[in-house]
Formats: C-alpha cells, structure tokens, sequence
C-alpha cells in the first residue's frame, strides 16, 4: 500500500495498453472497475513493502532491533521484482507508469532499511548493551506504533500516517527519566527522527500524489457465477451491481487487504470467480506455508518462494493461477497449516 | 635446530613488508584520510571514502561473525566510527567549519538531515582556508580575491 494510490494514478494515465491482450471474451465488468491484467504481478513487490513491515512489526514485540535482517529483506524486495518482471516483460503490456513507481518505492525503501541497519547494528546495538531492565518505554511504544503502522497500511496509503502526531505522542506517553536512561534517550532521539522524517517525506509525497490525480475506487468488481445463499449476508461490504441473464452476479468488493477475506468467503459458500477487475487471466494469491513445503504437493504454479526470515519455519508462496481456478485454490488451502496472505486483485 | 633462526627470518621478513606496506603512498594516503583529523576532503573523496569504510565494515563484520562469534564485531565498532568521524570531520573543514558542527547530529530530524546534505552535496570553500589548500586545487572566485585584498 506505500503507493497503491500513486500507481493507479499512474495507471491512469494510459501507459498500459490493456487492449493487447486478446481476451476469449471482451469483460462484462464495466470499463470504470477495469484494471490491467499485469497489475496482479506488479502489485507483488509492492505489497511486499507491507508484508515486510508486518514482519518487523511482530519481531519488535520481543526481539532486538538491531537483529532484524534489513538487507536480507532489501534483497526480498528486488527478488520479488525480478520474477515479476520475468513473468511479464514477454507476455503482458509494459506498464511503464507501475514500473517507474515499483522502482522509486523500492530505491527509497533500499535507503531506508540501508540506513536503519547501519544505525541499528552500530548505536542501536551498543545502547541495548546498557539495558539491563529490558524493553525500555520508548521500546514498546516503537513496537507498539510499528504495529499500529502496519494495520494502518493494509487498507490506506502509507503517506497518510499520522507520524508527526506520533513523534509528539512519543514524548508525551513516556517518562524523561528511569530505568536504562541512555537506551532511553538514545530511542527518543532515533524515533523523533524516523518519525519526523517520515512525516516530511509523507507530506511531499502526498503532495505529489494528489497533484492532479484522482484518487482510485477502494473498490474490486468481481464477476462470479452466482451468489450463493447466505454469502452476502456474511459479507456485508459486499455490494451486488448487476445480474446477468445466466445468472452470474457482478458484485463489488473491499479492495486491497480486505480483498482476500471477500473471496475466501465467497469460495467458501462455493462462488466461482469469472473476472476479477474485467480479468480472466492468472490471478496472484500469496500464502505462508511450512518451510518443508513442496510444490510437488499441488498442482499449482509457484511464481515465487520466499523464506520468512525471522520466522525460519514458515516460507511465502506466490501461487498463479487462472481467475476460474482461483475458487479451487483458495478452498484447497483453506486449512490450518496455510495462511493465506494476500490475494493481488490487481 | 635450524627453527630460531628460520623464526627470526620470517619475522624480520613480515615487519620488512607491513613496513614497506605501510609506507606505500596509496596505503598512507589512505590511511590519513580515515585516521588523520587534519585536512580538507571534497565531496567525491568524503562519499567514497564514506561508503568504502562502510563496505569494509560490513564484510570484516560478517568475516568476524562467522569465525569468531557476534561478541567479536564489537571490535570493529571504533575503527569504523573513528574513520567516519574523521572523514566527516574534514569535510567540514573543507566548508571552513569546525568538526564541532557534526554535534548538529545530535538534534533529531532536522540535525542528521542538515549535516547529510551539508557535507554530501554542499561544495567546499574554494581557495585556501583555515584548514588547508583547496583539496580540488581551484582558486577563490574574484569576490573572495577581492574581499581578501
């Protein structure tokens, strides 16, 4: 979500040339919840810049700071990117405005992990050495705000972060005085400037975003072969626009995070997916699975397999599947040893 | 009973070639600018030498970590702060200011910000100052010429 709003601006633009791919059949969805069918792809490393904030929010609960493997996620990132772009640079439109916004949001978070490893192995390091009473104030409420950010970002651009209010939140939630001063004050000083940074960084960025452009529809169109009974009452921000003479239903969705909790209910009741956003084509659903598990177990094509680095045990699969298969999948790995993590709705 | 003296050869052998190494233009060179606090540095030189000294770290860090335990790197830690201190130190002095400006780091936001732009992207003072010879060998414009006179 760092730039969801700034890549459909983007988007918009008419750098896609989504009239090349040849569709079996031109979509139902009306053309205004359309999105191109490489979105699915690119949308990969730009949720990873949620999913990795997401790891580092749940280490920061009881782990160091300093330890929290910032180029091994640098490196994730740009992995995530290349087998995207492998995947789609022969067969899909090149969306130059999506590619141009993938690259500054990764650059910039390059720098940021970059700069937050140096300081964390080096000050950051030496200050927890003086700790003897363990997590400071200052500590949980990093952990705490880290948290926070990360339930901020699934659903709203990060830019919108109120960071200057939690810079001044900072100060005024915790003492001046107590136990480990020089951890204590040596935290004030990084999150003031992470925070202060970040609320500057934002508003331009914002700024930029919002210059010209109007903001996307927080909406996805899905067309399914029919509404199951009772699936629209479980989903109740589920919105029916229209019922086609064969009885397949046009309905809208919540977009981004909450996308996934929508199509697992409606594959849940039995819906089968028809077009996601005016697509038939492969659909991008990502899941944390046991690190010994093997693609040999599905059927599926595995696009991308990632280790989760502080949780050794677990891995992330990208899973490609065609939009009338995704029900199929999304049932078959509704069990407790899968997480489903995100499904890219482009 | 030939090992003493084969001892004592290899020994006087080693000091001859870290002597000669240490001597060596390119090492000194080096070495004074990551060690020595006297003297100007440019922008070019304070960014390699910036971003060499943080490579060097982190590959002795991972060399340290691997063979000898976490606890060890502790040991890298002054060398590599003393060498950005001093390299950033100079750069100041190369804007004509005192390394006692680098204290601006310790204000939060507005300090690192201020001393990164400062000394990454802001040029030196041309021509001669308190500090040293302009390390870009250019001379001062003909205000400064002027204002000096």
């Amino acid at each position: 979500m760092r730039a969801v709003w700034l890549a459909v601006s983007l988007a918009s633009l008419g750098v896609t040339t989504q009239g090349l791919i040849q569709e079996v059949e031109a979509p139902l969805t009306p053309i205004e919840h359309r999105r191109g069918p490489e979105q699915t792809f690119l949308t990969v490393p730009e949720w990873f810049l949620v999913h990795s904030p997401a790891e580092l929010a749940a280490y920061l609960q009881d782990q160091r700071p300093s330890m929290f493997p910032y180029f091994g996620h640098i490196r994730q990132f740009w992995e995530s990117y290349a087998a995207v772009y492998r995947v789609t640079k022969d067969d899909y439109p090149l969306n130059v405005g999506y590619h141009v916004m993938v690259m500054v949001i990764g650059v910039s978070t390059t720098v940021e992990y970059a700069v937050k490893a140096a300081y964390e192995t080096v000050i950051g390091r030496v200050t927890e050495l003086t700790r003897t009473h363990g997590m400071t104030e200052e500590d949980r409420f990093a952990a705490r705000v880290a948290q926070d950010y990360v339930d901020f970002i699934n659903v709203t651009p990060w830019y919108e972060y109120d960071f200057a209010g939690t810079a001044l939140a900072l100060w005024k939630e915790t003492s001046l005085w107590g136990p480990d001063m020089i951890r204590k004050w040596e935290r004030k000083y990084i999150l003031t400037t992470e925070y202060g940074v970040k609320a500057i960084y934002g508003w331009i960025i914002e700024r930029l975003t919002t210059m010209g452009y109007e903001p996307p529809i927080p909406l996805t169109a899905v067309l399914v072969d029919r509404l199951p009974p009772g699936a629209a009452d479980e989903l109740p921000d589920l919105t029916v626009l229209r019922v086609l003479p064969d009885s397949s239903v046009l309905v809208t969705v919540p977009r981004y995070d909450a996308f996934k909790h929508h199509a697992l209910g409606l594959a849940r009741h039995g819906a089968r997916f028809v077009e996601i956003a005016g697509n038939r084509s492969p659909v991008l659903v990502s899941y944390l699975v046991p690190a010994g598990w093997s693609e040999d177990e599905s059927r599926h094509t595995i696009m991308l397999r990632q280790p989760i680095l502080t949780r050794p045990a677990t891995q992330r699969i990208v899973i490609s599947v065609p939009v009338d298969g995704l029900q199929a999948v999304l049932v078959e790995f509704d069990e407790p040893r899968f997480d489903l993590e995100h499904v890219y709705d482009f | 009973m030939s090992s003493p003296s084969l001892g004592s050869s290899l020994t006087r052998r080693l000091r001859d070639v870290t002597t000669r190494l240490a001597d060596h233009p390119f090492v000194t060179r080096r070495l004074r600018l990551l060690l020595s606090l006297k003297g100007r540095v440019p922008r070019a030189t304070f960014w390699y030498a910036t971003l060499g000294a943080w490579a060097a770290f982190v590959v002795l860090f991972l060399l340290f970590e691997t063979a000898f335990g976490r606890a060890s790197t502790l040991l890298l830690y002054p060398p590599l702060l003393w060498a950005v201190f001093a390299v950033s130190g100079k750069r100041y002095h190369d804007r004509d200011k005192s390394a006692r400006w680098l204290l601006l780091l310790l204000v939060p936001i507005i300090g690192p910000l201020w001393v990164a732009f400062e000394l990454g992207f802001r040029r030196g003072k041309r021509g001669e100052n308190r500090f040293g010879a302009d390390p870009t060998g250019s001379r001062p414009g003909p205000v400064a010429i002027g204002l000096a006179a």
